[in-house]
This record gives C-alpha cells, sequence and structure tokens, in this order.
C-alpha cells in the first residue's frame, strides 16, 4: 500500500514574507495615491527623517526616489527663483569684486530665464542626482563606508534622491540656500548611516568631503570674517 | 500609470540604465544652449579668494569643450572633470543602449583595497597639482 498522498503533487511553497522595509510613503505611492504619497512622504521626511530612511526599501527601484527628487528639485528651483527675481540681485551687488557683480546679475533672474529655468530644471535636477550620487559613493568607497553595505549604487541614489526634500527650504528668502545645504548634509548622513550600515563618522565624512573641497574657500571666507570682527572689536575695546 | 508601474518592476540595473540614459539624452538635448547655461556659473570663490584653482575649476570650461567635442580641450582644462562628464554623458547613451537590447551594465564590486583607494586619493591630488601647475 501506498500513501495516497505520496502520489499528489506537492504545493508550492508558500511566499517568503519580505525581510526588508515596505517602503517610505512614497514608495507605496500605488496604494495611497500619487499626491497623498507625495504629501505623506514629505512629511515624514521633514518630521522625521531616521523613520522616514528605515522604511525607505533598500534597493529594486531607481525611479521612485529619482521622480520624487525631481519633483521637490523642481519645486525648490521655482521657489527660489521667485525670490531671486525679488530679493537676490540687490543682496549679491554687495559682495566685493567681480564675484559680487557676477552673482548679482547672475541672480537678477529675468521672466525669460525664470520661464527656461523651470522648463530645463527637471532635467539638470535628474543630472544632479546622478552627478552628486556619484561623488558621494566614491567619497563612501575612499572612507571605506561600504563594507556592509548590501544596497550598493542604488543605496547612495535613493539617500541623495530623498534627501532633496530639503529644497523646500528655499521658501525661507535669501537664507534658505544655506539651510538646503546644511539640511541636505544632516539627511545624507542620517540616510547612508542607515541604507549602508555604515558609522555616522564615515557617512559624515562621505557627505563632507567634496563640500569641503568645493567649498574650503567658504570656510576660509568665513574665517577671514570672524578675524576681521575680533580685530574690530579688539580694537573697539582697547 | 501604467508604464510607471511597469518601469518600477524591472531589474534595478535595467532601469539604471534607462534612467541614466535618459539624463544623458537630455543634456545632449541642451548642448544648444550650453554656452547660455555656462554664463550663468559664478566665478569660482576658492580663485576669487586664493587666486588659486579649486578642485573642480576648468569643469565648466571642459563641459562647454565637450559640447562642441573638442575632447583635446576639455582633456587639458580639467582632465578628471572631462573623464566626469565624458562618463556621465557618454556612459548613460552607452547604458541606455544595453539597456535597450537587454544586456544592462551590471553594478561593480565597491569594497576597494585600501592600495586601490590611496591611489585614488593620489589621482585626485595630481588633477589638482595639474591644474595648479597649468594656471589652469
Amino acid at each position: 500500500m501506498t500513501d495516497p498522498g505520496a502520489m499528489q503533487p506537492t504545493a508550492p511553497p508558500p511566499p517568503t514574507p519580505p525581510t526588508g522595509p515596505q517602503g517610505n510613503p512614497w514608495e507605496r505611492r500605488d496604494a495611497l495615491g500619487f499626491g497623498s504619497a507625495f504629501i505623506e512622504a514629505v512629511k515624514l521626511f521633514v518630521t522625521s527623517p531616521a523613520e522616514a530612511y528605515a522604511q525607505t526599501k533598500r534597493s529594486g527601484d531607481y525611479a521612485s526616489p529619482l521622480i520624487f527628487a525631481v519633483l521637490v528639485g523642481w519645486i525648490g528651483v521655482v521657489i527660489s527663483q521667485l525670490w531671486g527675481m525679488l530679493f537676490n540681485a540687490s543682496l549679491f551687488s554687495m559682495f566685493p569684486g567681480e564675484m559680487g557683480e557676477q552673482m548679482g546679475a547672475m541672480a537678477a533672474t529675468s521672466i525669460g530665464a525664470f520661464l527656461g529655468s523651470i522648463i530645463i530644471a527637471p532635467i539638470f535636477v535628474a543630472a544632479t542626482m546622478f552627478i552628486w550620487s556619484g561623488i558621494v559613493h566614491l567619497c563612501l568607497m575612499l572612507v571605506g563606508g561600504l563594507n556592509e553595505s548590501q544596497s550598493g549604487f542604488e543605496g547612495t541614489f535613493r539617500v541623495i534622491s530623498y534627501a532633496a526634500v530639503a529644497q523646500f527650504a528655499h521658501i525661507i528668502p535669501i537664507a534658505g540656500g544655506l539651510i538646503v545645504t546644511v539640511w541636505s548634509i544632516i539627511l545624507g548622513v542620517i540616510g547612508l548611516t542607515d541604507l549602508h550600515r555604515t558609522t555616522q563618522g564615515k557617512a559624515t565624512a562621505a557627505v563632507l568631503i567634496p563640500i569641503a573641497v568645493c567649498c574650503v574657500c567658504l570656510m576660509i571666507f568665513g574665517a577671514m570674517m570672524a578675524a576681521s570682527l575680533a580685530a574690530m572689536f579688539g580694537a573697539q575695546g582697547g | 500609470m501604467e508604464n510607471q508601474v511597469r518601469i518600477s518592476r524591472q531589474d534595478p540595473n535595467r532601469q539604471l540604465g534607462f534612467l541614466w540614459g535618459a539624463v544623458a539624452t537630455g543634456l545632449v538635448a541642451l548642448t544648444p544652449l550650453a554656452t547660455r547655461l555656462a554664463a550663468s556659473v559664478p566665478a569660482c570663490p576658492f580663485r576669487s579668494i586664493l587666486g588659486l584653482p579649486c578642485l573642480t575649476c576648468g569643469s565648466t570650461r571642459a563641459a562647454l569643450a565637450l559640447s562642441r567635442l573638442d575632447l583635446w580641450t576639455a582633456v587639458t582644462l580639467n582632465p578628471l572633470a572631462a573623464a566626469g562628464w565624458l562618463t556621465l554623458v557618454a556612459g548613460g547613451l552607452v547604458a541606455g543602449v544595453l539597456a535597450l537590447i537587454g544586456t544592462p551594465l551590471r553594478e561593480p564590486s565597491w569594497r576597494l583595497s585600501m592600495p586601490i583607494r590611496l591611489a585614488l586619493v593620489l589621482v585626485i591630488l595630481a588633477n589638482w597639482v595639474y591644474l595648479v601647475v597649468a594656471g589652469i
């Protein structure tokens, strides 16, 4: 006698439950709807970035973070261009010499340039995501921040793309650009630490090395300003 | 929306190839505007303050040279930047075509040994020394 059950085809194994995160609200937009998912994702990355990156998928989809970055980046460009038309020309003309003239001329945005920049901004935002992700990923390689990573370049790309939510700080006139920079650094460190399972030190180094390389001049400028102020107050005190 | 769902369920390497290719195509399409766009890039503050080129000085001019397909001028203006622009644009076009024909590029391993990391740092520094010596 044979066991009748032994002749029956074996049932397929039950699907293994997904082990990684299920996705942040933007990555669950099929269920939440496009607009709601976008708003919820922005809220989450603004109010609780660590939780947002913890929910973010590790791999499997380049398009979602890129679309998110292009949307928030485009909004940031529109806001900053509007402020540029209102304020920046007169502000930057206060900078000394050739730099002040160039920055003032650049900031004095005409209507044509405004419309043009809005049209081509998505291409630039997308290109910036690839360029900046590549640079940060190279720096992560240099500092050994990818030794425990399972998500590779895509992880860096996701972190940088979602960190573009900092572009909303452009809503603050004049100081918005600086806030965007600082906020992006913070979001980048939080995201890289989580997605690449690396230390905060290595993540910070990877984000700050390219900024330091490009902006050493700003630090020198700041040091010179601080020295000037110190000298000025010292002279007044004496 | 249907396209979006379909794209998002592809092999990530193929998806990267498509997106990288699309970005490269967009940059090539903007080539006629390159001179006007470059004019909006401000002067390098590092150079303005210290009188020395920064690591990225010459990148905009290298991009303009590449937009005229003048590879030699681009390389002489900033070798690493020229290599970077070529990787972004030409690499993107190649990656896009490979993704289209169904053989996408595979992501390499990113774990580098210490000697290779040091070599990369030396290459970046050598590039900067070249910029300083050549007065870019």
